[in-house]
């Protein structure tokens, strides 16, 4: 029964119109299904690639149920926004969404971040929150939104930023700040236009 | 008693607030709400103060001083704070439209910025920060707390935030815009009055506000009026201070014995000269008085004294040597008949002995005078004193000064007069006992004063005794052997609300002779650059040799 469960998993190649258009599934250890509900666990982890958008997974735990969601524990993602590390994370097809408690996560233009919760969404914007830091630049704040495509991250909240020697504060709850990254720079701006402010300040409500 | 009107509150402005009550005025606190709802029911509403810096909505902390404002743009070189800028640093606030820092050069730049210092503030339109130092050119500056109605004017100012100085270059001194004086350099220390800055009045330190009115108009024997030390701008002064004063008065007009006082004085480094002429219908009188370095001349034709002379002190660690050498004349009663004239040459050795340790002071200082004239006759005195104190919860004094001579010196100048005095002081809260006692003389003087402070004053009364005091004073045609004087009174808190005023109240009874020994009302009114005094003073008996009967109406200026 467990040999044809394994045989099956790794069979198990979805298509899906979403971030894990279709992924391949490798156990650590035993895979189990529940055929009842559909949903396959894998309590000693294991790595789900997605060849085509690039994405790897690799956690201690994981269940996941075809076209609907995937959960893991003690992950890892590698995706084209960046490499994350969560203690937990959940992965919902519908809409395509992928939540993260406990998050470390390092772009191109943004190393080291932590924060509490994570958010990514299918347009490639990332919604970080609860004492979200980042080494690189130094940057503490409470809500961080990143727009990956266009090289921007929008902060609010209270927010301290470093640069350098200086060190800039945003002391109100209603503090925005609008970092932009380009030739290796990152412009800070706390008077945030209209446009980017309600194209992103909306995301951080999903969370 | 306070009434506060439309309220503005000074930045520095502090109150000591008491709250022990004293014994039996437990009726003032349990009227302080009604107080309080009076109070509130006559204020106005006040301006309000600007946002301090680190409750800006945005802040950069940079090596020239935290710097914030409504909005900023950062492009990791150039900082731009927009929708109100500031700057705080030590000694220094500044607020701008607009305020640019160049994270390379370390270069802050604002235009149109308003500086407030805790006494000052200043206003300029272009302003440059590095290294600690503000330049700014197109000055103006102000103590006033609204308006502009006392004001400096200058082309630059150069503020070192280190050390707190500020160098106005060019500048002119102006009042209701009529110019008074101008300075090609004035030195301003920020936190120092203008009046002080300007040499306008001696250092303070009794606690009193400065005067600067140079106007006296009171009434005691007779009519007093005309101007008192009035401070003369010197051309080109560089101290950027009023060194020369004039003094033109009319004493006692009315009375049969007027006086018209004219008098200048001037004060440099090391040197400084005043001459006073008196002239009465009995006849002229003159004193004054001419010193620099060692050298001084000195005279008052009123006591026959005259002298000129030298005298150095000379610091040899806690000893201090004051050779002395002059001709002089003096009348040792005050009359001609025991008119003295002659040299005399000396020497006059201080020690002086300061432990401090914790709470406890300890003071030693010994002296002896030596002195030869040109007469086989010496001088010779020698004296001290010594006092211990302690300030700890509660303050205790207690000194005791003496003085002894061989023979009596010839001039006054080299005198040192016979003395033996213990004194005491104790304080503690509202309370304060001073006592001394004249062995010489054998006579004992005390004081005893209790006072309730509250934030809106302190309500006191002071018992002054005085035993053996024979010959001090008369009344009633005969000698007081005694005196014995209650004063009570309200001290209200200083003025620090614009469009305020207060008023201090004071009565004395004479319990020996029964009667009102004193009283005066003083009303205090603070506009936004000056706090006037009108108050009456009136002594009926007097209780020190130095008082007489009279009254005495008071009128002055101070700047806030």
């Amino acid at each position: 029964m467990k040999r044809w469960l394994v045989l099956l998993t790794l069979l198990s190649l979805v298509v899906f119109a979403s971030r894990f258009t279709g992924f391949e599934v490798k156990p650590r250890g035993n895979s189990e299904l529940d055929v009842g509900t559909g949903i396959y666990t894998l309590p000693s982890g294991g790595t789900i690639t997605d060849n085509k958008s690039g994405l790897v997974l690799e956690a201690r735990y994981i269940q996941y149920k075809d076209g609907e969601f995937i959960r893991a524990q003690g992950a890892t993602l590698k995706s084209k926004e960046g490499d994350f590390s969560a203690a937990s994370l959940d992965y919902q097809q519908k809409p395509d969404t992928l939540r993260m408690n406990g998050v470390r996560f390092s772009s191109r233009q943004l190393k080291g971040i932590t924060a509490q919760q994570g958010l990514l969404l299918k347009e490639d914007v990332l919604v970080l929150k609860g004492e979200v830091r980042s080494s690189d630049p130094v940057l503490e704040a409470s809500t961080l939104v990143v727009d990956t495509p266009k090289d921007q991250a929008l902060v609010l909240g209270v927010f301290t930023f470093r640069d350098g020697a200086t060190t800039l504060r945003g002391n109100r709850p209603d503090s925005t700040l609008l970092l932009n990254f380009a030739d290796g720079k990152v412009r800070a701006n706390t008077r945030v236009p209209v446009d980017i402010l309600n194209r992103l300040r909306p995301y951080a409500d999903r969370l | 008693m306070q009434v506060r009107r439309k309220g503005y509150r000074a930045p520095d402005s502090g109150l000591e607030v008491y709250t022990k009550p004293g014994p039996g005025i437990n009726w003032l606190r349990a009227l302080l709400p009604l107080w309080l709802l009076v109070l509130s029911s006559l204020a106005w509403a006040s301006p309000t103060h600007p946002t301090p810096c680190a409750e800006q909505p945005y802040t950069l902390e940079t090596p020239e001083g935290l710097a914030g404002g409504g909005n900023l743009e950062f492009d990791g070189d150039m900082a731009i704070f927009s929708d109100g800028a500031c700057l705080q640093t030590k000694g220094l606030s500044l607020q701008a439209p607009e305020l640019r820092y160049d994270q390379s050069s370390g270069e802050l730049t604002a235009r149109s910025i308003e500086i407030q210092t805790p006494r000052y503030r200043f206003w300029a339109e272009d302003s440059t920060v590095k290294e600690q130092v503000l330049q700014a050119s197109g000055i103006r500056a102000t103590t006033c707390k609204c308006g502009d109605d006392l004001r400096l004017l200058s082309q630059t100012l150069r503020f070192d935030t280190q050390t707190g100085e500020i160098v106005l270059e060019d500048s002119q001194l102006e009042v209701y815009q009529f110019g008074l004086a101008r300075f090609s350099e004035l030195r301003l220390d920020p936190n120092q009055p203008l009046s002080e800055n300007l040499g306008l009045t001696q250092a303070a330190g009794a606690g009193e506000a400065p005067l600067i009115l140079p106007i006296r108009f009171d009434f005691d024997q007779g009519l007093n009026l005309g101007l008192s030390e009035f401070p003369l701008p010197e051309s080109g002064a560089l101290s950027g201070k009023f060194s020369t004063r004039l003094t033109l008065l009319g004493l006692r007009l009315g009375s049969p014995d007027p006086v018209l006082r004219l008098g200048l004085a001037t004060q440099g480094k090391n040197r400084q000269a005043s001459l006073q002429l008196d002239s009465k219908p009995s006849g002229f009188a003159s004193r004054g008085e001419v010193v620099d370095g060692p050298l001084f001349f000195v005279h008052d034709s009123e006591k026959g004294r005259y002298a000129f002379g030298l005298k150095q002190a000379l610091a040899l660690g806690p000893f201090t040597l004051i050779p002395f050498g002059w001709v002089a004349q003096d009348w040792r009663d005050g009359t001609p008949a025991t008119q003295e004239q002659g040299l005399a040459a000396g020497a006059e050795l201080r020690y002086n002995l300061e432990v401090h340790e914790g709470p406890f002071r300890f003071r030693l200082e010994p002296f002896g005078v030596l002195g030869f004239y040109n007469q086989p006759q010496q001088y010779v005195a020698y004296g001290g004193q010594i006092e211990g104190r302690y300030e700890g919860d509660f303050a205790l004094r207690l000194g005791y000064s003496w003085a002894i001579e061989s023979t009596p010196g010839r001039f006054w100048l080299e005198r040192r007069e016979a003395t033996q005095n213990l004194l005491g002081s104790l304080q503690y809260a509202g309370l304060r006992l001073e006592a001394e006692h004249d062995f010489l003389k054998s006579q004992t003087q005390s004081s005893l004063r209790i006072g309730y402070a509250q934030d809106f004053g302190e309500v006191w009364a002071q018992l002054n005794t005085c035993w053996n005091c024979m010959g001090k004073t008369l009344s009633n045609g005969r000698d007081d052997w005694e005196r014995r004087e209650l004063v009570v009174g309200f001290t209200p808190v200083p003025l620090t609300c614009t469009y305020d005023l207060n008023l201090t109240p004071f009565l004395g009874y004479d319990f020996l002779r029964q009667g009102i020994s004193r009283w005066g009302l003083e009303l205090r009114y603070a506009d936004c650059c000056f706090v006037w005094r009108l108050g009456y003073q009136e002594i009926r008996i007097a209780q020190d040799p130095s008082e007489a009967a009279n009254g005495r109406l008071v009128f002055g200026l101070e700047i806030r």
